[in-house]
């Protein structure tokens, strides 16, 4: 990892365009998309983790699922959230000082 | 002639007043011992044995009753350094300790700390978990069983927290108050199973509904009984043994005391100890003056306190906060709106002249200590306006250092403004007397008062420096300064002028109309519980004042006013003058139209409380000397007392010249060997017969 | 039906905030403004100027205790639900009250509009006093917000605004409580009221207040929250006055601009500490009304640069036909609430000032910038909430960025805030109808630094708190079987969030043997307090009804059941919007949720499980399965086993066959 690095958040280190893990310092995405290399798991709302008592099925008719991000290199989860299946694509996180503007 | 002694511990020194009937008064300081508080309170014995010139022997020979101020209660909690308490409570409800009701994050917080909801946090709860054991059993509001309870669980429970090493039980059932059979069970099988351990039930400790407070207040006593009893024996032991026969009694919050071998029961009411001394103070002396109507305000290095006497009486309220935790225990309402001389001035991040509510405490202290504060705190800008004689600082007992203080106030306060070093502590100066203004108006206001109804008492160290400025803007009607024989301890004074007071209260919810044979069924429970207390204290009173009062609250309104209720068994049309004289009260404290009546009201809690009224009380002296002439000040020198006259050629005088009757007008600065009180321009000051200080300001109309 | 615009409606469409120099020349000439002729007194020293602001926070102080001392409502008295702000000559908030941080929020929307459509006509002047409960207009977010605001004149000039808002327990519509999970537009709900002249000459006009509260099931106490509200402006109004006499109107004046411009400078300054990028946040509400089984997203982009705050809404879902939409007003609320919580809690909250940082890009007809006619009675906890919840997401997530040893933010509280309305009869054989408060303990989101507050209580309510079970049995017929901490209900992390509750309860000594239940609460479907830095969502709320029970036999046999499972009947699963009635062998157990998590649950500290799992925080299953510590039989940590299990469960939950580690 180089010196040169800026705290994203508690896993990710922005350099030089790219995210890295924090923990093993593996490429995981860029400034705009900074997941992007990441590694992606769904798996139903229920067994992700959090307590979801009920299939949201019970509740609306939208698909929802369990997703998670990791690190491909230790595979630190990075990103987890429960959402719609339509929603996938929403939430993105871009660095400004980095971005093309 | 026998002495009454009140002792007053506090966190730096342990007052001691004694008085006679006759007139003679002594008092006497020594320094406070925090790891063995008696040893303080032995010393200030001694001390006050010299100024009476003769031996400790002698003197507690002499004396009555020694009335004490502890605040071993209140260290134990604050500290943790409690009993390892173990907790049953019904199943289901453990977590009500836990949850806190969800105010237990944000309760006794200021404001500042409120506002900062990321770093807010609740204490760690009273008891772990693995000494909390749920009971099956069940009683409803009616305080019918709905699950009786099972003796072997509770057997079970009880051995498996004796292996956990428990000193103690506190026991709390839901609707306990209204049927206490459930947790007199566990009673008695503690006592079976664990002869002699201390078992504190919620039915008998604090008998009020809302399960929350019953449970903390429960809890509480029990972890602090047994270090209140192993503070007081050994105490009482040593006085014993210097010569001490009469009674050692412990103040509590309420305003009375009780005899050391009873405070153990009643151990919650001793946390408000401490704060209690300055209020009975304050109604004492307001009887000798004629004050009815007294604003108690009490600034010291580390605290200001502001508590009231209304009617002679000082206002109780049944709850109090401590901590982060409400516990039910009827208490003065004395609340901490400041932080004392310690408080520092600093700038904040948007380049705002601010003060407090950091302090920089008894150590390092202000700046012009010279014990290593480098931050500047009010005590330096009073010095640097010439207010404070740094070579007659508590008499002369402690130097302070000007150019320690000009430093502090020139680097952090100075600088960033673009001021002068008089400037900034004028500055400093006027920024405390008109935010103390705010807040006490806030305390008189907030408890349904107009403080122009009032006399503002200020006593403490700092007080006096303060007070003719403030509370010309809150528009108390005159300002007393206590001094003369009760100027250094004045606390210590209001114990010593203190009675037994002995208070039993319980939870009996029910909606008006009230049943007279119930309410009178009520009184005459507590009454008699009331009488067997009193006599338990074993002393001979004078008399004994018997006072009643039931929480009532309109059932829609969550405000619960205590209000008064007659004597004797009460006839039908008493019990509905009741009802009328909460709705007054209610409209006093909230204001004309404030309460929803047509939901009309409910009778929540019954309180009785029991006055045994010590047979003999200390007389203040009064003081020989008369004024002859004009009164010449012992010098001049340049004071900054007010924004609007700014620096003036200012007199100063030698509190020890001054007789009763003399006039003193500002500006003026008057130097005792305890306090310094300023006189600002368009005030005058006059000393009475005990040689207090009255202050009264020529522009009121 | 499907709602339609209604035409003349824009009238009332509030949302763009005019300048003060534009607003200035809108209003009509009759109304004089002390506005920017105080130009003498432009700085104040700074002795002055500390003085004047402490007065004026303690008069919101002393505000906010008028209200709570005069108000009949449970939710104003022990919940603090109610906001008090002191304005400046044109409705921009100089100091807001430490209470509901939302409510005051659109105060600003209110006046401004008054100043706009009533200086002519009634006009506007000393003694009057404005009460509105139009969210699109202002000064509430949904119609039970109802606000007082009150012009102060110092001689002919219109100086400040005072102003008191609280929530009423009943304004009509067709459910009581005015919330109706049956809404489908504005129609079938308390009709908003826009800024109505109650007070002229210091007295309650009789007539406006009968048309007023003729629409409440509860007219008594809407008339004493009235007074209450007129309590408070009349302490603002008369301490101002004071302090004006005092110190000279253009000083109290310059002290407050200089008030609103230090919270502008000194937030604009902590922007800048922070690192400029791009942030996302999501949040669902899941069905509009009963009997609906939609689910509908608020998203929201904010872009920081250098020291403005832009939230652009842009792709959230359209107005609905139900009750959980909000107009511009509850957007707004939703972000200031975050801004003072997350980003304020050193800077003073004169929001005037704050809301000059911040930018907003929403399109109207959108679910939490809804037109007229649409359904808002749920909006303070539905599409306000959730806006609350997106934001928070976004802000976290900004905070997060921040190199720093010393952080201080929280993940997403407790996300979807579940009404449980009880109606009947008590069991003193009075009709009674009740909101309960138990929900409001929910959990707090974990920090970067350690783990979240449990049951904690309400974003928005700085001090809030709910009552002792006891007063809720004293009060209304039920008893309760718990009321706890639930395990788990806190999203995992590496600090883990707050834990929410719940509570379960039966009917009790009620003659009828029945109680009628309104229930509302979202975040069942999707949880709603999501994690920040790979940090899990928290639970989903959960609410069961057991039909037809055995409770009571087993009551009767001595046994207290302390699991749903322990309870024998039909378990029904309540939907997030229910009307229905509880029979007496009904139960009804309702659990709310924590806060989100912060970080990876595989990289917290086992010893910090331990604790939870021996605090009832966490059960040993969500131990071994979500954070992966192995316990001993002692209760200790099996280092070497945890260590082994948190690699297999890597790459389980990554699905992957064998990762470097």
């Amino acid at each position: 990892m180089t010196t040169n690095t800026k705290r994203l958040d508690d896993n990710l280190v922005s350099s030089s365009g790219s995210v890295l893990c924090t923990h093993c310092g593996t490429v995981v995405g860029t400034a705009n998309e900074w997941l992007k290399e990441a590694l992606v798991r769904e798996r139903p709302a229920q067994d992700g983790g959090s307590l979801v008592a009920e299939d949201p099925a019970v509740y609306v008719n939208a698909p929802v699922v369990f997703r998670q991000f990791f690190c491909p290199g230790c595979l630190t989860a990075l990103q987890t959230e429960i959402l719609a299946v339509a929603d996938e694509g929403i939430r993105v996180k871009r660095l400004g000082g980095l971005a093309d503007e | 002639m026998t002495y009454i002694i009140g002792i007053d511990i506090g966190g730096t020194f342990t007052d001691a007043f004694a008085g006679n009937e006759v007139g003679r008064a002594f008092s006497a300081k020594a320094p406070s011992t925090p790891k063995d508080l008696a040893e303080g309170v032995v010393n200030s014995l001694r001390e006050l044995a010299d100024v009476a010139e003769t031996s400790l022997e002698e003197f507690l020979a002499d004396t009555s009753y020694i009335c004490h101020g502890t605040t071993s209660s209140l260290n134990a909690l604050v500290t943790g350094n409690v009993a390892r308490v173990g907790f049953l409570t019904t199943k289901g409800h453990a977590d009500s300790i836990r949850i806190m009701n969800a105010e237990g994050r944000h309760t006794g917080l200021s404001p500042e700390q409120m506002q900062n909801m990321p770093q807010t946090d609740k204490p760690p709860p009273l008891v772990h978990r693995s000494l909390v054991r749920e009971i099956t059993e069940r009683v409803d509001h009616k305080g019918s069983v709905i699950i009786s309870i099972d003796e072997s669980e509770v057997r079970d429970a009880v051995n498996d927290l004796l292996k956990l090493d428990v000193e103690a039980i506190a026991v709390s059932f839901l609707w306990s108050f209204r049927n206490p059979a459930h947790e007199q069970v566990v009673e008695r099988i503690v006592n079976e199973v664990a002869p002699g351990m201390y078992v504190g039930l919620s039915s008998t400790l604090s008998p009020r509904i809302r399960e929350y407070s019953r449970n903390v207040t429960t809890i509480m006593s029990t972890q602090v009984a047994p270090r209140l009893r192993a503070y007081l024996d050994p105490l009482s032991q040593r006085l014993h043994g210097l010569g001490f026969t009469g009674s050692l009694l412990v103040m509590q919050g309420s305003g009375g005391a009780v005899t050391f071998e009873d405070a153990p029961n009643k151990a919650i009411t001793t946390v408000g100890s401490v704060l209690t001394g300055g209020i009975v103070g304050c109604v004492r002396m307001g009887e000798l003056l004629g004050h009815r109507n007294i604003i108690s305000t009490d600034m010291g290095g580390t605290t200001f306190l502001v508590g009231l006497v209304v009617d002679q009486q000082p206002v109780i309220v049944p709850t109090t906060i401590l901590g982060q935790y409400k516990i039910n225990a009827p208490m003065v309402d004395v609340t901490t709106i400041g932080s004392g001389g310690g408080a520092i001035a600093w700038i904040d991040d948007g380049g705002n002249l601010r003060v407090g509510p950091d302090s920089a405490g008894a150590l390092p202290g202000p700046a012009c200590y010279g014990a290593g504060g480098s931050r500047p705190t009010i005590t330096d800008a009073n010095l640097v306006l010439g207010i404070l004689n740094p070579d007659y600082f508590l008499g002369g007992r402690k130097k302070l250092n000007l150019k320690l203080a000009e430093d502090a106030i020139r680097t952090h306060v100075g600088d960033s403004l673009g001021l002068t070093v008089e400037e900034a502590a004028a500055a400093i100066y006027a920024i405390t007397n008109a935010q103390t203004a705010d807040l006490v108006r806030r305390v008189v206001v907030g408890s349904g008062h107009d403080p122009r109804d009032f006399v503002l008492y200020a006593f403490g160290g700092c007080g006096p420096v303060h007070c003719a400025s403030y509370s010309a803007e809150i528009g108390v009607s005159s300002v007393l300064v206590p001094l003369g024989t009760t100027a250094s301890a004045f606390s210590a004074y209001g114990l010593a002028a203190s009675d037994i007071l002995v208070s039993a209260e319980s939870s009996s919810p029910s909606n008006f109309p009230l049943n007279v044979g119930q309410v009178n069924s009520e009184f005459g429970a507590l009454e008699a519980k009331l009488a067997a207390d009193l006599a338990r204290q074993g002393i001979e009173f004078s008399e004994t004042i018997s006072a009643r009062e039931i929480d009532i609250k309109y059932s829609m309104q969550l405000a619960e006013v205590a209000t008064p209720v007659p004597n004797g068994i009460l006839t039908s049309d008493q019990v509905i003058g009741v009802g009328q004289a909460f709705d007054e009260k209610y409209q006093r404290l909230f204001g004309a139209g404030s309460g929803f009546r047509e939901a009309g009201l409910q009778a929540i809690t019954y309180r009785a409380f029991a006055t045994g009224v010590l047979p003999m009380r200390p007389e203040l002296p009064l003081l020989s000397g008369a004024v002859s002439g004009p009164i010449e000040p012992q010098n001049y020198r340049k004071v900054w007392l007010s924004a609007e006259h700014g620096w003036q050629r200012t007199a100063v005088y030698d509190y020890n010249q001054l007789c009763p009757g003399a006039t003193l007008r500002g500006p003026a600065v008057v130097e005792a060997a305890t306090t310094t009180v300023s006189i600002p321009e368009g005030t005058r000051g006059v000393i009475d017969a005990y040689g207090n200080m009255l202050l009264e300001f020529q522009t009121l109309e | 039906m499907t709602a339609f615009p209604v035409a003349g409606s824009e009238k009332f469409a509030n949302k763009l905030l005019a300048r003060d120099d534009e607003l200035l020349a809108k209003i009509s000439p009759a109304l004089k403004v002390h506005g920017r002729n105080a130009a003498a007194t432009d700085s104040v020293d700074p002795l002055t100027y500390e003085v004047v602001r402490h007065r004026l926070w303690a008069i919101t102080e002393e505000m906010g205790d008028a209200v709570k001392r005069m108000s009949g409502s449970v939710v104003v008295t022990d919940a603090n639900d109610f906001g008090v702000a002191v304005m400046d000559e044109f409705g921009n908030s100089v100091q807001v009250g430490l209470y509901n941080t939302a409510l005051c929020a659109s105060m600003d929307m209110a006046i401004k509009w008054t100043m706009e459509h009533r200086s002519g006509n009634p006009g506007i002047r000393a003694g009057d006093m404005f009460i509105c409960n139009d969210p699109w207009v202002g000064g509430g977010i949904h119609q039970n917000d109802v606000s007082l605001f009150a012009p102060l004149f110092i001689e002919d000039e219109l100086f400040a605004w005072t102003c008191a808002v609280a929530h009423q327990v009943d304004l009509g519509g067709v459910s009581p409580g005015s919330w109706s999970v049956h809404s489908e537009d504005v129609f079938w709900e308390s009709l908003p009221i826009p800024p109505l002249k109650i007070v002229a000459d210091g007295r309650i006009l009789a007539d406006v207040e009968d048309a007023y509260l003729r629409r409440s099931r509860m007219p008594a106490l809407v008339a004493l929250d009235l007074r209450a509200k007129v309590g408070a402006n009349n302490v603002a109004q008369q301490q101002l006055t004071r302090l004006a006499e005092k110190y000279g109107a253009g000083v109290v004046k310059a002290v407050m601009r200089q008030m609103m411009d230090d919270a502008e400078f000194r937030l604009r300054a902590r922007l800048r500490e922070l690192p400029d990028g791009t942030w996302t946040g999501l949040a669902y509400q899941d069905q509009a009304r009963q009997g609906d089984r939609g689910l509908y997203k608020i998203t929201v982009e904010m872009t920081k640069r250098d020291d403005s705050l832009t939230f652009d809404f842009t792709g959230t879902d359209p107005q609905v036909d139900g009750l959980i939409n909000c107009t511009y007003a509850g957007l707004r609320g939703g972000i200031v609430t975050v801004i003072l919580t997350q980003l304020c809690g050193k800077i003073p909250w004169s929001t005037g000032g704050l809301m000059r940082c911040i930018r907003i890009i929403s399109e109207p007809g959108t679910i939490n910038n809804c037109t007229f006619p649409a359904g808002i009675s749920k909006a303070s906890v539905a599409s306000g909430w959730a806006t609350t919840n997106a934001v928070h997401e976004c802000v976290a997530s900004m905070l997060d960025a921040e190199e720093t040893d010393d952080p201080s933010f929280t993940s997403v509280c407790k996300g979807s805030f579940g009404l449980s309305l009880l109606a009947g009869v008590d069991q003193y054989d009075r009709p009674f109808v009740t909101m309960l408060s138990d929900v409001m303990a929910g959990g707090f989101g974990a920090r970067p630094d350690r783990d979240g507050v449990d049951t904690g209580g309400e974003v928005p309510i700085a001090a809030g708190r709910i009552a002792d079970v006891e007063m809720n049995e004293f009060s209304y017929p039920v008893l309760y079987l718990w009321r706890r901490e639930e395990p788990d209900t806190g999203g995992p992390g590496r600090f883990r969030g707050g834990v929410g509750g719940s509570s379960c309860m039966i009917p009790h000594d009620t003659t009828i043997k029945s109680i009628h239940l309104v229930s509302s609460a979202s975040g069942k479907a999707v949880p709603q307090a999501v994690g920040i830095s790979g940090g899990y969502p928290a639970s989903a709320a959960h609410e069961v009804i057991v039909r037809g029970s055995n409770i009571r036999e087993l009551m009767a046999s001595r046994s207290m059941p302390s699991t749903l499972r322990a309870i024998l009947g039909a378990h029904e699963v309540v939907p997030p919007a229910l009307e229905t009635d509880l029979d007496w062998d009904d139960v009804y157990f309702y659990e709310w949720s924590g806060g989100g998590g912060y970080g990876d649950p595989l990289r917290r500290q086992p010893s910090l499980v331990l604790s939870d799992v021996n605090n009832g925080k966490v059960s040993s299953r969500a131990a071994n399965e979500v954070y992966g510590v192995v316990l001993t039989t002692e209760t200790g940590v099996n280092d070497t086993e945890t260590e082994r299990r948190r690699d297999t469960l890597r790459k389980d939950r990554a699905g992957v066959a064998g990762a470097s580690s």
